[in-house]
């Protein structure tokens, strides 16, 4: 039998790795959502008077808005008034102010997660805003990042202690009635982070958010806002993983990048959701609204994401290249098993003269899954010049599993350049002959060819990230040869 | 869908008035106008809401919205005389024919209209007039099954070759608003089928192809659309395939305000090859649009697509290409190509290439590429004293060259390379 379905086996087969529900008190909402919970919310956090309001407004619009119904995904449909929208841990109000404060369970949680805080901090020199659940419990390398001018705080810190910055940039992007799941997270978001790099400075080290949705029945609506100043550079880091439980979660997060004049945002996902157990049950929604506005003139945001989890992903990070010669990128790679499915891609808005955008997609679905990339390029007239590179590639294991590919390319220029190609393949009997015949066992193989496959994505992510992102491909084809 | 209903309303009085002229249709085919009619009634003209009419507007066609009555049969455009032996031959200054073709044209290719082919073939009628072209979802192919006039049925007999292509010509009169050809090929036949549609004056024509091939059949099908620059041209050709068989489809389309074209094909057994290649050239004030869809449903089946697209003016260009490989089609080799040449600022191009796969061991590729042309090879024309209008058509006709190269029929291929020539030569002061 072909290596591809041996594979196809070992992949159903295998169980989520980072299953388990850390036991901490919780301050949790009531299930339901009405205008009341909106405000329960915006008061918990003590929020400014025009916060209010704009949630109430993004609520009231998402009332009137139908849930959309064109991505490439079938689920049952969510009733948002089963979800509850505020958990945070005990003791909000005394926030640990060092790490020895820190709940000692919840520091465990990491350990086992193999994200040890202060080793990982000081080993890598990475600052880590952890995000358990829906308020940040710690962050390190604040006074370093202070002195370099750096804001990387929670959202929630940020609308206290920046509250013009947060209310400039706070929509500015990513609109509060943009769409349905923009427009959910823009009423109830419980906290994020919010980045801002002061003109001229290069960020002094790779910011990194580690997400994990942790309470039962608990949606996680994040609100991510990184604004780079007039030459400024940050790399941001955002990684997940989610317990294991049975009943399906909804996460709807928002970012916003805002670059201005020569400044370059390098945001980095890696993203491993509880997917669900083999048969389909469970698993996370991840409904995602992600979209960065390059501003000003040789402004740069990159975006790679390698989205390994979730039962069902729904993400388009996107950039708006507004200012001349500016560049945007994508770099996916989208591995759906079992009962997953993914409908992911980005959009380029070509609007400033001699813009560029780069797309490249991997897709790679076993089992019975989907996996679709659906993109757009959209070149306006006056965007002289504009340029444009996309590759789709898919790769299939196993029969039963579907691979789609939706580009979009609408020009209106004509000195525009743009090319679109895609391919569609499974890994090759002789290619696995090949290896094998070199002595490399056919599990070894899969795994070498299919990040072989993935490799031009892999390269663009910060090193931590890229070995991560290998391991974690890894993992996932572990015992897919019997 | 009362919405859909108000809009075609007045077209629902028009069926109304044709029932009694068709009564002597066998029922089974009364049975299929009458739905399709309810279909369109359902269906309503398509939107820009409806994903597959995003970038194409029709809402000209929604009843009262404008005038398709030009006094087309007074005009008379000249039909193109690609000196294809055994074609219709239409006389110059007369107006054409709704349609012409006639008789056996030679031993085992026949070409009939609907009635005639009733009276002689009724079973073959039965089986597949009709039957191709889907009315269920699609709203365009309904609206012509409701109202064609007549048809043109051409039936090439088992083991026959064709010496000869058919051609068949439509004019604007009304009679060819509802342009109907079904092309039945019997097993380990060969057929060369042309249909040119030319008009003038404004006028909505709507066209609908069904082709059936058998086991190891060939059919090699061409629609030269010149239509009038004021028309709208929407079109469906439908073809079924089983084991075997080879369909090649070519699109020219050279006319017309707005022009949708459908063109799909379903690969019923195992071994079939298929290719849809097109090319378009649209300039200013005109709209075309290509959806291609090629459904692998069984495996071992290769797919070809070209489509090419010159836009200048203001003219818009849409492509959609689907590559549908189902759960069993393993061994499924699909190509795919769609490439755009912008000539001016205000053209537009919406191409969406799209693969939707359920099987894994296949090969699917598709591309797109929209761009202007190369400066560098204006330029090394320019330095050898070719001047740069001419350069410029030089360089259009060699993109569009290789598109053109794919017709099989040789008087076709020329008489579309002068045309194309002509159409992007330098203009005289």
């Amino acid at each position: 039998m072909s290596a591809a379905t041996e594979q196809l086996e070992g992949l159903t087969s295998q169980e989520y790795k980072y299953g388990f529900v850390t036991d901490i008190d919780q301050e949790t909402l009531p299930p339901g959502l009405t205008e009341d919970t909106v405000r329960f919310i915006s008061a918990k956090k003590g929020e400014p008077e025009w916060l209010l309001e704009w949630r109430l407004k993004a609520f009231r619009h998402w009332q009137k808005m139908e849930e959309p119904r064109w991505p490439n995904v079938k689920y049952p449909p969510i009733d948002y008034q089963a979800i509850s929208y505020y958990a945070a841990p005990k003791g909000d109000a005394d926030r640990p102010k060092s790490l020895d404060e820190v709940d000692p369970e919840l520091l465990a949680t990491y350990e086992k997660l193999g994200i040890p805080l202060e080793e990982r901090a000081a080993l890598a020199g990475v600052a880590v805003d952890a995000v358990f659940d829906s308020v940040s419990v710690a962050t390190t390398f604040r006074e370093r990042l202070a002195e370099a001018g750096v804001i990387f705080m929670s959202i929630s810190e940020a609308v206290r202690e920046h509250p013009e910055l947060v209310r400039q940039y706070l929509g500015s992007v990513v609109p509060a009635t943009d769409n349905y799941f923009a427009a959910l997270n823009s009423a109830v978001f419980s906290d994020g982070s919010f980045v801002f790099i002061p003109k001229g400075v290069t960020c002094p080290m790779e910011l990194s958010t580690y997400f994990r949705i942790n309470a039962m029945n608990t949606g996680q609506f994040e609100r991510t806002l990184i604004v780079a100043e007039e030459g400024a550079y940050v790399s941001y880091l955002e990684g997940c993983t989610a317990p294991m439980r049975d009943e399906n979660q909804l996460h709807a997060a928002v970012v916003e990048l805002v670059a201005q004049d020569d400044a370059r945002i390098k945001y980095s996902t890696v993203q491993n959701w509880y997917p669900g157990d083999k048969d389909g049950n469970g698993g996370i929604y991840n409904f995602v609204t992600k979209r960065g506005a390059c501003r000003g003139r040789n402004s740069k945001i990159s975006w790679t994401q390698v989205e390994t989890g979730s039962a069902i992903t729904w993400k388009y990070p996107s950039c708006i290249l507004i200012g001349d010669n500016s560049v945007g990128e994508f770099y996916s790679v989208a591995v759906t098993n079992n009962h997953q499915q993914a409908d992911t891609g980005t959009k380029m808005i070509h609007i400033g003269r001699n813009t560029s955008s780069t797309i490249i997609s991997k897709g790679i679905s076993a089992g019975v899954s989907n996996n679709s990339y659906r993109g757009l390029v959209k070149i306006l007239p006056k965007a002289e010049g504009a340029r444009n590179f996309s590759q789709c590639d898919s790769m299939l294991m196993g029969d039963r599993c579907g691979a789609h590919t939706f580009p979009y390319l609408e020009v209106r220029n004509k000195s525009a350049q743009v090319e679109h190609e895609a391919t569609t393949s499974k890994i090759g009997e002789d290619q696995i002959f090949y290896l094998n015949q070199r002595g490399i066992e056919t599990e070894d193989a899969v795994s070498m060819i299919v990040n072989g496959f993935c490799k031009e994505v892999f390269r663009e992510l910060p090193m931590e990230f890229a070995v991560e992102a290998q391991k974690l491909l890894g993992v996932s084809l572990e015992g897919s040869v019997g | 869908m009362p919405a859909a209903t108000e809009q075609v309303s007045r077209y629902l009085q028009r069926f109304n008035a044709t029932l009694t002229r068709e009564e002597g249709e066998p029922a089974w085919l009364r049975e299929r106008r009458e739905r399709a009619m309810e279909r369109f009634l359902t269906l309503g003209i398509p939107t820009t809401r409806d994903e597959e009419y995003k970038y194409t507007d029709l809402s000209a066609l929604v009843d009262g919205k404008r005038r398709f009555d030009a006094p087309a049969d007074s005009v008379a455009p000249a039909v193109p005389d690609y000196a294809l032996t055994g074609g219709p031959r239409t006389e110059a200054g007369a107006a054409p024919p709704a349609f012409e073709a006639s008789g056996t044209v030679e031993p085992g290719v026949r070409v009939f209209r609907l009635a005639e082919a009733l009276r002689q073939e009724p079973d073959l009628i039965a089986q597949h007039f009709g039957a191709i072209a889907p009315i269920e979802d699609h709203a365009l192919s309904a609206a012509n099954t409701a109202f064609f006039e007549d048809a043109a049925v051409v039936v090439a007999d088992p083991g026959v070759t064709a010496s000869q292509p058919v051609h068949l010509v439509f004019g604007s009169g009304s009679a060819a608003r509802n342009p109907r050809v079904l092309v039945v090929a019997g097993r380990n036949s060969a057929l060369q089928v042309v249909e040119t549609y030319v008009g003038a004056g404004t006028y909505w024509r709507n066209a609908v192809t069904e082709i059936r091939a058998e086991e190891n059949a060939r059919v090699d099908h061409y629609r030269a659309s010149i239509e009038s620059p004021d028309a709208y041209h929407t079109g469906l050709l439908q073809a079924t395939q089983e084991r075997d068989s080879h369909v090649g489809t070519f699109s020219l389309s050279f006319g017309g305000a707005v022009v949708r074209n459908d063109i799909r094909t379903r690969l019923n057994g195992s071994g079939c090859e298929c290719s849809l290649d097109g090319l378009y050239t649209a300039g200013q004030g005109q709209h075309v649009d290509h959806h291609t869809a090629i459904d692998h449903a069984m495996p071992h089946c290769n797919s070809h697509q070209l489509y090419k697209g010159v836009l200048d003016g203001n003219a818009k260009g849409v492509f959609n290409g689907k590559i549908f490989v189902r759960r069993d089609a393993q061994k499924t080799d699909a190509v795919q190509s769609n490439k755009n040449l912008l000539l001016s600022d205000e053209a537009e191009v919406n191409t969406k290439p799209q693969l939707e796969i359920d099987a894994n061991d296949v090969r699917c590729t598709h591309g797109a590429t929209i761009g202007q042309l190369d400066a560098t090879s204006a330029f090394y024309l320019r330095s050898r004293g070719i001047s740069a209008d001419q350069a410029r058509n030089i360089l259009t006709y060699a993109f569009a060259a290789d598109a053109l190269a794919r017709i099989r029929l040789e008087p076709l291929r020329e008489y579309f390379e002068a045309l194309l020539l002509a159409r992007f030569a330098p203009q005289e002061d």
